[in-house]
């Protein structure tokens, strides 16, 4: 590893990706730059601008966006609901995903392509029976509704069957010759080795209970039950949306996501820092 | 660390099932009182007026309550629909018109003739009296009702030269003001609707309004054939292919009018009540314009309230409250702070209301006026692929891909085969 | 569901030959049945969740295909096959089957070249490495609606795209009014939108590669494109291999931002299946139907993910 900053041709190419990087940069952040434009309009401006960057500065749409709505107990809902489905896949997921990449047993093969099949049917087929099966539990309204049927999901199982996939299976010989049993093996190696595929679960599957809408929609009716995008969507009304207050909620209800991916993604890149340089 | 997570787990476990017992909601009212519930899409201030308007309804009858739960509109019927699956259906559900007949399918919405007021119901717009009839059931009433006019803008009329306090009459003056807007200030004369996109009644509810004023109908009077491939038909077939061959109107191009960069657009009345507190632009609105030689008419939208049959004791509290709301005192109340139009002619022919329209918002006024030649689209629970089907068709006629007698040929058939395979 | 694994009586360490066959067999027969109950303890808390809530319901769905159920009636009608048959002869759906290949074999090359692009840029030190990420992972936390919109601005014939281009001395078409610019519009968006997911899915899989074969490469004098093309791209196949089933399954379903950016035209130049599958069951009122071209759309993906499997043997697990 190079002392100091790098020169001469290394410089070149270091600035050649901080250009890529950047003219990406622009491309990327566009629509949020829109978002919050909107967020900051009149009504009536939404209508008729058309610029991409700030006129006007109507900080007042947040606070009338959040008052539209009982905001501060949707936003609990929001936080518990992805807080136990987050919890829900680390830990069902971890496991089952170890048992197909590591473990062998009957009809492996066939449920593995069970499942996924599972995941490329379209969410809106299982919806209305799963709905029906909430329902009959008498957990409309509840916290069991919004969670416990997405307390595992066959993403997660396959991210992280493929990561553990990638371990080395010496590494797990190993610590079996030593007379470490197969579940030993998996919470003393396998899970310590995978905080990498962790955390990016951790993200995706906050994202996707955070801004899951329409299952959500089906098994509350209640304010006190109702999650954030449920709340959203309020502004998008049949005779035309309140574009300002929709984009100022939409950014505010982006926060979390933006808090949860910034903890986690430093876990995602910790691997390099103590194993050295690919390059 | 086997162990901890071990001991994580199985308090996630038991937190989780805690939490399963955690339900909140409130489906049994206190000893005595029915308990009614009533979802809606309205928003913002239309919610807010309902339900106080609820909260009035309540204090004034202790043995009833009427419990409100807002349902985003474009994820209605869905809910609608998984709720029917399980029994978990609302007392009372208020939802756009063209829903009723899909949800009369049902098979478990109320009659509601013999449980409201005679008076009531033929105090009702007899155009949305008859939509909420069907197989001789009343199974909805209207509890909102909006039109479509001509709405314009009259900064780009004076730029233009014209006088904005003449808009046109009649599709000739339509084609003419909107010829001088293109020529003297290069905008869109008059934005038409001519897309089908996903659901294709956007097209379809504009141009019926054409369709009627050209003296042609949609479908036949029991829902059972197409039936406007016929002159009257292609006569309004006709005026927006002209509106487009002559630059009023570009392909694709809804919107203009809306962002102010358009002279003109038939608008819905919702729109006076959403611009009136901050226009985006000077608007005005005025009749819609119809043929020299056709006659007026407009095209009815709006919200209709269907009772889901449950116990008798429900039901006969849903229909009261109804009842209730369609009294003149509150359908003015409502029509009033909602400025959606009134659903009773008593109220829309009233001097106290059209008084207090002309002095409070006399754009609205040219939309109540309308009332009393509006049609109501067909009551078939095949509307929306028959909409879809026709809009696809008419929509190739004004890209320029077929001409006006073959596009509604096609429409015809196109429409017939949705009925025919029902 | 029982084998002759699991029929081995506790304390017993071999089954007769004959009832197993001639397969050659693993040494320590132990480790089988620790391997057969460890999983049993491990699946059955996903499966338990899975079965209840998402594979019963398919089969419940299934069964849904095989009526014209409107998604109302307590009565669904059993046409058998007929939604099936109906769907081989409906035009619009083969034109949605063209459009959501071509969408989805577009999505799946930009997917896997973009976030791999983006993660190899990522994953060695840089300044305001950490800003980059953020900043890359922005468009996933961006609302669909949001963003189809500005799309939709931008590739106006007013908007952002021709004013540039106009700046440059081209003239720029009505870009979603010519069927197939539009399509690649939307996949671009596609691909741009989930630029996050997939890089952030990259640099994960490139934290597991072992560094001793780089250095090993390395010493041996393989320049950085040898060592791209002949470790890593092999190497990530198990991430490869993720990456395209979710980009396959992000096309075969795209609805929001298609609806909000073409509303699938011009005249059903972008009507992707996601569209169609959902008008029919909830607009449309035929919710057999729609549940019929879900089920066909499930297969093929299926099918070119079981197909992508074999071929890349992204299933191996030992090296």
């Amino acid at each position: 590893m190079r002392a100091g900053r790098p020169t001469g041709r290394r410089a070149l190419v270091v600035l050649g990706r901080h250009a890529i990087l950047l003219a990406g940069t622009a491309f990327v952040v566009v629509p949020f730059l829109w978002m919050f434009t909107t967020s900051l309009q009149t009504r009536a401006e939404t209508y008729t601008s058309t610029s991409i960057l700030p006129t006007s500065w109507h900080w007042e749409n947040y606070l009338h966006a959040w008052q539209a709505a009982p905001f501060s107990q949707y936003y609990v809902n929001s936080l518990v609901m992805a807080a136990g489905i987050v919890a829900g896949h680390l830990v069902l997921d971890a496991l089952a995903a170890y048992a197909f990449a590591r473990l062998d047993f009957p009809f492996k093969g066939p449920l593995f392509i069970v499942l996924l099949a599972a995941l490329m049917v379209p969410t809106f087929v299982t919806i209305i029976p799963a709905y029906a099966i909430v329902a009959d539990l008498g957990w409309i309204d509840s916290y069991a509704g919004l969670i416990v049927p997405r307390l595992a999901d066959v993403f997660g199982i396959i991210l992280l069957r493929q990561y553990f996939a990638t371990i080395p299976a010496e590494l797990e010989d190993a610590a079996r010759i030593d007379g470490c049993s197969r579940i030993g093996t998996f919470f003393r190696i396998v899970v310590p080795l995978s905080t990498p595929a962790f955390a990016t679960l951790a993200i995706f599957s906050f994202l996707f209970a955070w801004n899951d809408f329409l299952w959500p929609l089906l098994v509350t009716n209640t304010d006190e039950a109702r999650t954030i995008q449920i709340g959203l969507s309020a502004f998008v009304g049949r005779y035309g949306t309140s574009w300002n207050y929709l984009m100022a909620g939409t950014l505010t209800a982006t926060i979390p996501s933006i808090v949860v991916f910034l903890f986690f993604q430093r876990a995602l890149v910790r691997g390099i820092a103590s194993t050295g340089l690919k390059d | 660390m086997h162990r901890r997570t071990r001991t994580i787990t199985t308090l996630g476990a038991v937190g989780l099932l805690a939490l399963a017992g955690c339900s909140t909601s409130s489906d049994d009212g206190g000893g005595g009182t029915t308990e009614v519930t009533v979802w809606h899409y309205w928003d913002g201030t239309n919610a807010d007026t309902f339900d106080d308007m609820v909260a009035e309804y309540n204090d004034a009858h202790p043995d009833v309550h009427i419990a409100t739960s807002n349902v985003p509109n474009a994820d209605f019927l869905t809910k609608l629909r998984a709720s029917a699956t399980s029994r978990t259906l609302p007392d009372i559900a208020i939802g756009d018109l063209v829903w009723v007949p899909q949800i009369a399918q049902i098979g478990t919405l109320a009659d509601l003739g013999p449980l409201l007021p005679d008076e009531t119901l033929d105090d009702i717009n007899p155009a949305l009296t008859s939509y909420g009839d069907i197989d001789g059931k009343q199974v909805s009433v209207p509890v909102s009702a909006n039109n479509l006019a001509y709405m314009y803008n009259r900064a780009l009329f004076e730029e233009a030269g014209l006088d904005p306090d003449q808009p046109p009459t009649t599709w000739e003056e339509l084609m003419e003001t909107g010829r001088t807007i293109v020529e003297k200030t290069g905008k869109p004369g008059y934005d038409l609707y001519t897309e089908a996109g996903d659901n294709g009644e956007g097209l379809t509810w504009n141009f019926q309004v054409n369709l009627w004023q050209a003296g042609g109908e949609f479908l036949t009077e029991d829902n059972s054939a197409a039936a406007f491939n016929t002159p009257e038909g292609k006569k309004a077939l006709q005026f927006w292919v002209d509106l487009i061959d002559a630059g009023i109107s570009p392909y694709a191009t809804w919107g203009e009018f809306e962002k102010g960069q358009g002279g003109s657009a038939q608008e819905g009345s919702w729109m006076v009540g959403i611009w009136a507190a901050d226009p985006p632009f000077d608007f005005d609105v005025a009749k819609a314009p119809y043929p020299s030689d056709g006659q007026p008419a407009t095209n009815l939208g709006g919200e209709q309230a269907m009772v889901f049959d449950s116990s008798d004791a429900t039901t006969k509290a849903a229909a009261d409250f109804l009842a209730w709301f369609l009294e003149p005192e509150q359908v003015t109340s409502w029509s009033e702070t909602t400025g959606m139009l009134p659903v009773t002619t008593s109220v829309a022919t009233s001097t106290d209301y059209v008084d207090w329209v002309q002095s409070t918002e006399p754009r609205l006024l040219p939309f109540v006026e309308q009332l009393a030649d509006a049609h109501a689209r067909p009551n078939t629970p095949l509307y929306p692929k028959i909409s879809l089907a026709f809009a696809q068709q008419i929509e190739t006629a004004l890209a320029g891909q077929a001409s006006v007698d073959e596009a509604l040929a096609n429409a015809e058939k196109a429409v017939n085969d949705v009925i025919a395979k029902g | 569901m029982s084998t002759t694994h699991a029929g081995a009586r506790p304390g017993s360490d071999t089954v007769p030959d004959g009832a197993r066959g001639t397969a050659p067999r693993r040494p320590v027969r132990r480790y089988q049945r620790e391997q057969v109950l460890t999983a049993a303890l491990f699946l059955t808390p996903a499966l338990l969740v899975l079965g209840v809530f998402v594979l019963y319901p398919i089969v419940s769905a299934a069964h849904i295909s095989l009526t014209s159920w409107n998604g109302f009636d307590p009565v669904k009608p059993f046409v058998g096959l007929d939604n099936y048959a109906r769907l081989a002869h409906d035009r619009q759906a083969w034109n949605s089957l063209l459009v959501t290949v071509l969408y989805g074999a577009g999505v799946c090359l930009l997917s896997v070249v973009s976030g791999l692009a983006v993660a190899l840029l990522l994953d060695r030190p840089l300044r305001g490495r950490g800003f980059y990420r953020g900043v890359y992972f922005l468009p996933a936390v961006t609302s669909s609606v949001a963003a189809a919109i500005v799309w939709r601005y931008m590739l106006d014939p007013a908007g952002l795209v021709n004013a540039v281009l106009g700046r440059l001395g081209l003239g720029g078409p009505d870009w979603l009014q010519d069927r197939w610019l539009a399509l690649g519009a939307l996949t671009l968006l596609t691909v741009w939108k989930n630029l996050g997911f997939n890089a952030v899915l990259y640099l994960t899989a490139l934290q597991a590669l072992p560094h001793g074969v780089f250095e090993a490469a390395q010493l041996d004098g393989a320049s950085y494109r040898q060592r791209l093309r002949r470790i890593t791209v092999p190497l990530l196949a198990p991430m490869t291999f993720f990456v395209v089933v979710q980009a396959l399954i992000t096309s075969f379903q795209a609805f929001d931002l298609v609806y909000v950016l073409t509303e699938g035209g011009p005249r059903g130049g972008t009507e992707v299946l996601g569209m169609l599958m959902y008008r029919e069951a909830f607009r449309l009122g035929d919710f057999g139907y729609g549940t019929a071209i879900a089920f066909v759309t499930l297969c093929l993906v299926l099918g070119v993910t079981l197909v992508q499997w074999r071929v890349t043997g992204a299933g191996r697990v030992d090296r």
